[in-house]
């Protein structure tokens, strides 16, 4: 846990607008991006990272000193997602329709507009095609840098199925790239 | 740890593209965030538990007293 961190929770226990506005800006992006390429929809993503914002600030208060604070934001982030693809299967059932687990995947997406070249483009749609599950566990230890020991804590799993999730995110996404897998994927 | 699939991941997730909420977006949330700070969660969370318990602690009252006018 770095300095910043315990400075920002010490701000934050006192009600520091500061320290909030400090914590925002280090994780509103990674949030976001998280939160974007699980739910693949930009109004839904915004809403769901006001919503954990929201959560710090009403919890400020009870943080211990040492709470780690990506990982305490991404838990929120995760059960808000959670919450909201029941929520989205329900309506479904509802509805009449069987319910979509997941939207398609090939679908153009505002997130393959930022991508600026074909390997960046095939990586983020082989990202959207990967089972929630193992894009899930794939974001927050390639892209967020999380460890998978935290990643477990985060998702509430025993270490050894975040494990088994990484291997066969990794498995799936070589296949999905294809021709844009790193050299090393293939020959492995 | 396993770095045989950590390491790689990290690979080619340091190439997928930087995303980002437009700014406009972000001072929003922010401002809306941050007058929650410091006070605690909304009474309105606890409206909704209180009335259901309300209404089970009558529910049990009543079948308790129901049972017992019947027993006697």
């Amino acid at each position: 846990m770095g300095p910043d961190q315990r400075a920002w929770c010490e701000g934050l226990r006192r009600g520091d607008p500061a320290a909030f506005d400090a914590v925002f800006a280090a994780y509103r992006r990674r949030l976001y991006g998280y939160l974007v390429r699980m739910t693949r929809r930009g109004d839904v993503a915004e809403d769901l990272l006001q919503e954990t914002f929201m959560r710090l600030a009403q919890h400020a208060k009870k943080l211990a000193e040492d709470t780690r604070l990506d990982a305490w934001l991404f838990t929120v982030a995760h059960r808000l997602y959670v919450s909201w693809r029941r929520a989205q299967a329900v309506r479904a059932q509802l509805a009449g329709d069987l319910p979509r687990r997941e939207p398609p995947a090939l679908e153009r997406s505002p997130l393959e507009a930022v991508c600026d070249s074909q390997s960046q483009l095939a990586l983020e749609r082989g990202f959207a095609a990967l089972p929630a599950a193992y894009r899930e566990v794939a974001l927050l230890v390639g892209v967020e840098g999380l460890a998978p020991s935290e990643v477990a804590e985060i998702l509430g799993l025993r270490a050894d199925a975040v494990r088994q999730r990484l291997a066969r995110a990794r498995t799936q996404l070589a296949e999905l790239l294809g021709e844009h897998a790193p050299p090393s994927w293939r020959s492995a | 740890m396993n770095d045989r699939d950590v390491d790689p991941l990290a690979k080619v997730g340091r190439q997928l593209p930087a995303v980002d909420l437009d700014d406009a977006v972000a001072r929003r949330i922010a401002h809306r965030t941050r007058h929650a700070l410091g006070r605690g969660l909304p009474a309105s969370r606890f409206v909704e538990p209180l009335v259901i318990a309300v209404f089970e602690i009558a529910l049990l009252g009543w079948t308790v007293a129901k049972v017992v006018e019947l027993l006697g």
